[in-house]
């Protein structure tokens, strides 16, 4: 069970406050981050994070206090020999250290990861796709993927092209709502992905670039005022899209039997085994009322543009009007579309 | 004779199905012969001569062609959790 931080600490922004005040409070109290369907405090000694969260969590409330939190986070320097030579940060969580540590300039990086691994470790209230997903008129494109299939940058060319983004990663299913809620973090882009959202969007808010991680450079993408004002807003399932990006293709979008949805979602989800027969039934519900499709491409625009096309030809014509009505489903058989 | 185990979850979706195995906390997509079976068994248990010849007749296949496809599906599905032997002939064990 998870509650909603208290907002009531601050009306101003992370990226509004002066930067002194976030370090401030990441050495004190802590601060509050509420993702919609989680919230962690984060305590730190780290010099560097206070800008670097600053950056990419500008549009989220600045909190320094709050009456529940799912995680309790500190990125600390350890106290040992070693960072008199390389200097270096340590991710905790209930006293428990998880990780290898990172350079000490790096600190954003390993929140992200510890966080999304604390998430897909404890938040079994929900089922955790490994998808990411993004919404509009009210319902929900889930975009599960293996790593590299190009999932995360697709998410962050939609939450830039007006899709509301939920998560880039965790596409977190309440069962008992049968609605999508937001995990809503900054998009981790990486390597190649980095240049091709800054070419899809120059004024595209991302935060530092951290190169030599070990998944390569990674830069992280704010989410947007609209999506962090709208986190709360659960969304009902609208259509899945299985990404692939390949050097060169064009675009094609092929629809997908129900049982290959069935298996990208609950194969590649972080709790369907511990959820049992809870996450069975729900990936069954999704993989019945969701029209899916394969998109192969290496045009992001391309991609976004034949998207658009498919999601204004997926839905009914009520859906358009009525956002968040939960009536609103999506037509389950769709022909391929190139 | 085998019926479904109890508690299994089995779900068309499309042309093929999803089952759930409280048992062993399995997912298994299964295949046509499976699948087959599986619907069979949702109506009570059966022998595996009775379900080979049930299927033949739906299929117009050789009895003996179809118990031979089916051979290896038995000890998968028991190793799945999905069956488990019966005694008794039962109806919509399902």
């Amino acid at each position: 069970v998870t509650a909603p931080a208290d907002d009531s600490s601050t009306s101003h922004t992370l990226g509004e406050v002066p930067l002194p005040d976030v370090r401030v409070a990441l050495a004190g109290h802590g601060l509050w981050f509420d993702y919609g369907a989680a919230a962690l405090r984060l305590r730190s000694d780290s010099a560097a994070l206070a800008a670097q969260v600053q950056a990419v969590y500008r549009n989220f409330a600045f909190v320094r206090n709050a009456d529940w939190a799912d995680f309790h986070v500190q990125i600390e320097r350890p106290r040992n020999l070693r960072r008199w030579l390389t200097p270096q940060v340590i991710f905790r969580c209930d006293g428990r250290q998880p990780f290898e540590p990172f350079p000490a300039d790096s600190p954003l990086p390993l929140l992200e990861w510890g966080g999304n691994w604390l998430i897909g470790q404890r938040l079994n209230d929900l089922l955790l796709l490994h998808a990411g997903a993004v919404e509009r008129d009210g319902l929900v494109l889930v975009l599960p993927a293996m790593p590299g299939s190009g999932k995360s940058t697709l998410a962050a060319a939609l939450s830039l092209s007006g899709w509301r983004l939920l998560s880039d990663e965790f596409g977190a299913y309440d069962p008992q709502r049968g609605a999508f809620r937001a995990m809503l973090k900054p998009i981790a882009l990486k390597n190649e992905s980095i240049d091709v959202i800054r070419r899809f969007a120059p004024d595209a808010p991302l935060g530092p670039q951290f190169p030599k991680t070990r998944k390569g450079t990674v830069c992280h993408l704010a989410a947007s005022a609209a999506a962090v004002a709208r986190r709360h807003e659960p969304a009902k399932p609208g259509a899945v899209i299985l990404p692939r990006w390949v050097k060169g293709s064009r675009t094609v979008l092929e629809p997908v039997p129900m049982d290959r949805v069935f298996a990208a979602l609950a194969f590649n989800a972080f709790n369907y085994e511990t959820l049992g027969v809870t996450a069975f039934d729900a990936v069954v519900g999704l993989a019945r009322q969701c029209p899916a499709w394969t998109l192969t491409y290496s045009d992001l625009s391309d991609a976004l543009a034949a998207i658009d096309r498919l999601w204004a030809d997926a839905l009914p014509p009520s859906a358009a009007s009525a956002s968040g009505d939960a009536s609103a489903a999506p037509k389950r058989q769709a022909g391929a579309v190139a | 004779l085998y019926k479904l185990a109890d508690g299994v979850r089995v779900e068309p979706l499309g042309g093929n199905w999803a089952a759930f195995s409280p048992l062993s906390g399995e997912t298994q997509l299964l295949n046509t012969e499976a699948s087959a079976v599986l619907e069979l068994l949702a109506d009570g248990a059966m022998g595996e001569a009775q379900i080979a010849q049930n299927l033949a007749r739906e299929s117009g296949n050789d009895p003996a062609e179809v118990g031979e496809a089916l051979r290896h599906v038995w000890g998968q599905l028991l190793a799945a959790g999905l069956i488990e032997p019966s005694t008794l002939p039962e109806h919509n064990a399902g």
